[in-house]
């Protein structure tokens, strides 16, 4: 017997032994598919679907790069403007921060001691600048 | 794109067969039953999609996946249930035991079938299932998707993320040994 004729042979007692199943578990194998089958998408959608798989199917090479493209462009333009937007959070604290000292400084609130700070007079030239 | 109707048809007509496939690795009824239901609703879900003529081959793909992710949980879970059993006494076994559930239909096919042939043929058939179950994972999926769900070598080599050489290798050996085994058994097809 070759291995052709013996696989055969193997495929009819595996059939016939699948076939004499418990009911238990072939009534649960029923029930399992009657289950998943609930929750096919209905037809509207599956309709929606084969549409917009045959309009890809049209335009598949196009939409493929323009996918690889999209997936690549836009995480590329959500970190930039995530850099942009720390910028100018950036920007805003140093104008606010410079905005009390300068505040201070006008009302007499800065002790006498500070001009004394070479550390404040450098801090003082720079937001000039 | 697969139609309801071919969906269903082809979810009955791969059922008893994944179903089988399941015991094979796994060697428990009910975890077999699981992972075939889960397979079913994955395919259901994510591929409504596809042509009929892939749902085999999704469908195996799926269920060896769900087949692969039970070993796996199932790693992590007798690690701790080694580490608390050894805290806890003996717990009763088979206590939950159906007694109904060891009954099996009669087929009506079979009526005509003397008692002792019937016997004799149950008994082949279950070591036919006992020494498949016995073979290398690998061998018993490409010989299962091979001989048994009629799917091409290339289909098959796809299935298991392989390359079609190592197909024609498992099967041969799979093929091989269970000659053998069954040849050692006096069982004669």
């Amino acid at each position: 017997m070759n291995e052709q004729q013996f696989s055969a042979q193997i495929k009819r007692a595996l059939d016939e032994s699948s076939g004499r199943l418990p009911y238990r578990v072939s009534h649960r194998l029923t029930t399992a598919r009657e289950t998943a089958m609930t929750h096919m998408p209905v037809d509207g959608h599956g309709l929606v679907m084969r549409l917009a798989a045959t309009h890809s199917s049209v335009t598949a090479v196009e939409s493929g790069t323009g996918w690889r493209f999209a997936g690549v462009l836009v995480p590329l333009c959500i970190v930039v403007a995530g850099l942009f937007s720390m910028h100018a959070w950036d920007l805003s604290a140093k104008a606010e921060e410079l905005a009390d000292v300068q505040t201070a400084m006008l009302t007499d609130d800065v002790p006498i001691d500070t001009y004394a700070d070479r550390g404040f007079g450098v801090f003082i030239k720079n937001t000039r600048q | 794109m697969a139609t309801r109707q071919e969906m269903s048809q082809f979810l009955a007509s791969v059922e008893r067969r994944a179903f089988k496939q399941a015991v094979f690795a796994v060697r428990d009824d009910d975890v077999a039953l699981d992972l075939v239901q889960d397979a079913m609703l994955k395919l259901v879900e994510k591929y409504p999609d596809k042509p009929a003529a892939e749902l085999p081959l999704l469908f195996q793909r799926i269920l060896q996946n769900g087949t692969t992710d039970y070993f796996r949980r199932q790693k992590v879970r007798n690690l701790w249930t080694t580490l608390l059993s050894s805290l806890q006494g003996d717990s009763e076994e088979g206590g939950d035991r159906d007694i109904l559930e060891t009954i099996e239909p009669e087929i009506g096919s079979e009526q005509a079938e003397s008692a002792a042939d019937r016997v004799s043929r149950e008994q082949t058939l279950t070591i036919i299932d006992n020494e498949i179950k016995k073979l290398p994972k690998r061998q018993r999926e490409a010989f299962l998707m091979r001989y048994w769900e009629d799917m091409d070598v290339s289909e098959t080599a796809q299935a298991m993320g392989c390359s079609e050489g190592s197909v024609k290798t498992h099967c041969s050996r799979a093929t091989h040994t269970l000659a053998q085994a069954l040849r050692a058994k006096g069982v004669t097809l």
